[in-house]
């Protein structure tokens, strides 16, 4: 079906595209994002655990309604981690501060023994102080990796008491947004222009 | 886990570490180039000026040898856009003309061949030719398609190693060469010179000014500490251009300042 459109017509209709367009108007379903679609939406999900400054951050509670993207991994990892975060937040330095204040990043550290709060926030802190780091028990970091539905983190230490190990965990980061589902994930492989991309996109609403 | 011993450097996606690995392919591809060189200038002329551009050319494929080799080699192919822009100027701006600034004697003295290879040599060594193949191959392998496609196999990265130096070689042929025997005056050297070198000026510019990182490849590897992948591509663009101003600016003075030379001695003669 086509809708032709005169000048007059579209005159008429404009001041209500433009007013939708200002209040974010209805969830957008964008074909055009470059982060993967996730066959069924996650549901933004419920687990506690501690931040850097080593208060209790409920994650639904504390990002309810904003576009947050969550991320498990830490801070010896070699490459996946530094390079998703890292482009994060070189794709976010593109936006108004503004837009930037809008979007939440958690990073969930899988290597709680090695990564405390101390470090975890010095690292986080090297692509952008506002990046909210997180941490718990091993069974409490386990909890949220289920509720996520992630693949759970392993240790491959070569040796037992092998203080140089490295951390098996999930690549990809997760885009909730408003309707506080995550419609989309980011592998490793997502270019700083795909985040530049989609970040615009995902506060408008897009998914 | 990285094997310490490729035949040719890949980009491997593993932390970059200083701990020295063996590509036995370059070796040999190196041992070749050496061979080749050698077999090229044995029996030349004996004097003095032959022979240091005979030693000019030996620098040249030892320069080849540690351009492909560890540590550049595998930094350029899978960690640093800036090493990848260092190892292109090296091939195509440094070790291609002093080769042939030590082939060229030899050349010189022997009398021109008849076979129908030396006829394809003095088509693609003449300088429209010379300056489309260059540009050809500079273009292609700065494509970020192509660099991501073909950084990652070993063969990929042998076949953009080996380009650059062809693309080196055909550049630096019309200027350094007087055979095949072709009416080439200074004056016209120096205006080839400058276009045909117009497009290492654009893939800086084009590295200099992007707005993201252009290359996956290098915005995807482990980190190096305190680079940012920008920055990076910003040293490689600073490099491309610096580094083939100086070469291109310094060659055209050498050779502006010797026709001068010798002008001036004709005039007085």
């Amino acid at each position: 079906m086509s809708i032709a459109l005169s000048p007059s017509r579209t005159l008429r209709i404009l001041p209500v595209v433009l007013a939708l367009a200002a209040c974010g108007g209805p969830a957008r379903n964008s074909q055009d994002l470059h982060g993967a679609a996730l066959p069924q939406p996650i549901a933004r999900p419920d687990f506690t655990l501690t931040d850097t400054r080593g208060q209790p951050f409920h994650f639904r509670q504390e990002t309810q309604g904003k576009l947050t993207l969550l991320a498990f991994g830490y801070t010896n990892c070699p490459d996946v981690c530094p390079v998703q975060m890292a482009n994060i937040a070189a794709a976010m330095r593109k936006l108004s501060r503004a837009d930037q204040q809008r979007i939440t990043v958690v990073f969930v550290t899988t290597d709680p023994p090695r990564d405390t709060a101390q470090r975890l926030r010095s690292w986080l802190d090297n692509f952008n102080p506002a990046f909210i780091g997180l941490r718990g028990s091993d069974a409490e970091i386990t909890r949220a990796e289920q509720a996520v539905g992630v693949a759970l983190a392993t240790r491959e230490a070569s040796a037992p008491g092998d203080t140089n190990y490295t951390v098996g965990h999930a690549a990809q980061v997760y885009a909730f947004t408003a309707d506080d589902s995550a419609h989309r994930a980011y592998p490793f492989g997502t270019l700083q222009q795909d985040w530049a991309h989609d970040l615009p996109e995902l506060l408008r609403g897009a998914h | 886990m990285a094997s310490n011993v490729q035949w040719w450097c890949s980009a491997q996606g593993t932390r970059w570490t200083w701990n020295w690995r063996a590509y036995p392919g370059i070796w040999l591809v190196a041992l070749a180039i050496a061979g080749g060189y050698w077999a090229a200038v044995r029996g030349g002329p004996d004097t003095p000026s032959a022979r240091r551009r005979r030693a000019i050319g030996w620098a040249g494929v030892v320069l080849a040898w540690l351009s492909l080799d560890w540590p550049l080699g595998p930094l350029a192919t899978g960690y640093l856009a800036s090493a990848h822009a260092l190892q292109f100027l090296l091939l195509t701006m440094v070790v291609s003309p002093l080769i042939l600034v030590g082939l060229a004697p030899g050349l010189a003295a022997r009398p021109e061949p008849a076979g129908w290879w030396w006829r394809v040599l003095r088509v693609l060594t003449s300088p429209l030719v010379a300056a489309i193949i260059f540009n050809i191959i500079a273009g292609a392998t700065h494509v970020p398609a192509v660099v991501d496609g073909f950084m990652v196999s070993q063969l990929g990265s042998f076949a953009l190693d080996l380009s650059w130096i062809v693309a080196g070689l055909a550049l630096w042929w019309p200027i350094v060469m007087s055979r095949p025997a072709r009416q080439f005056p200074v004056p016209f050297k120096l205006l080839y010179l400058f276009l045909a070198t117009l497009i290492h000026s654009g893939i800086a510019v084009v590295m200099l000014f992007a707005e993201f990182p252009i290359y996956g490849i290098y915005q995807l590897a482990p980190p190096m500490r305190g680079l940012t992948p920008m920055t990076d591509l910003q040293i490689a663009g600073g490099i491309m251009e610096l580094g083939g101003l100086v070469v291109v600016f310094g060659v055209m003075t050498g050779l502006f300042f010797t026709w001068a030379n010798r002008s001036a001695a004709d005039d007085g003669a």
